[in-house]
């Protein structure tokens, strides 16, 4: 916010706007909280010589689901067009990313030309190219 | 698509999270529209124009009937 900004009007359109950021920011939390949850169901299958407890397995299915699918849905019904539309390019852009990527190398394992698909790889480089999809159309000058 | 929204906005003082607050979208979508970056829907647009109580041809121009030579 400018200085010029920061002399303007305070009305009842600021309360609103902060009251809808903090939604969002809450949001967010949300996103990053499941975030960690993967994160952690991950650490414990390393400490399980790759292997994961069935009731952990299942448990993160189900904060998976639901978590993404309602937050996801909640997400897009609370936030604004604009916001929506970057969501919109960057699933874009990550579903083509993936489409190509995992495509391809099964192709090319099926013609014995590279090792078998590498499933968290794959998940990794998607939500990269994902994020880098979102914060370029949001922050481009 | 060029607008007026800057100078609407700066005549009644407001910031543009005022402005935002008042359409029901974030600052970031204002800054956006008024720096030209995002098109407004046309929901959106009608609401702009009830907000400041205008035609939307008034707030919105295409640019290639801003040059006057056509």
């Amino acid at each position: 916010m400018t200085s010029r900004e920061a002399g303007m009007t305070k009305g009842p359109g600021e309360r609103a706007e902060k009251s809808r950021n903090n939604r969002f920011w809450g949001l967010m939390a949300g996103f990053m909280l499941l975030g960690g949850v993967i994160g952690a169901g991950m650490v414990v299958m390393e400490h399980n010589s790759g292997v994961l407890p069935a009731a952990v397995a299942i448990a993160i299915t189900v904060v998976l689901t639901l978590g993404v699918g309602g937050g996801t849905w909640y997400f897009l019904g609370s936030v604004d067009e604009v916001e929506r539309r970057d969501n919109y390019v960057a699933s874009t852009v990550g579903l083509n990313f993936y489409l190509i990527l995992y495509a391809n190398w099964y192709f090319l394992w099926k013609g014995a030309v590279v090792r078998e698909p590498g499933h968290e790889a794959i998940f990794i480089a998607t939500m990269i190219v994902m994020a880098a999809a979102y914060f370029w159309k949001k922050l481009r000058p | 698509m060029r607008n007026r929204l800057k100078v609407l906005r700066a005549e009644r003082d407001w910031s543009q999270a005022e402005l935002g607050g008042r359409l029901g979208v974030s600052r970031q979508a204002v800054n956006a529209i008024e720096t030209g970056k995002y098109d407004p829907s046309l929901p959106l647009a009608f609401k702009i124009a009830r907000l400041f109580a205008m035609p939307i041809e008034e707030i919105f121009s295409d640019d290639e009937s801003g040059g006057g030579d056509d």
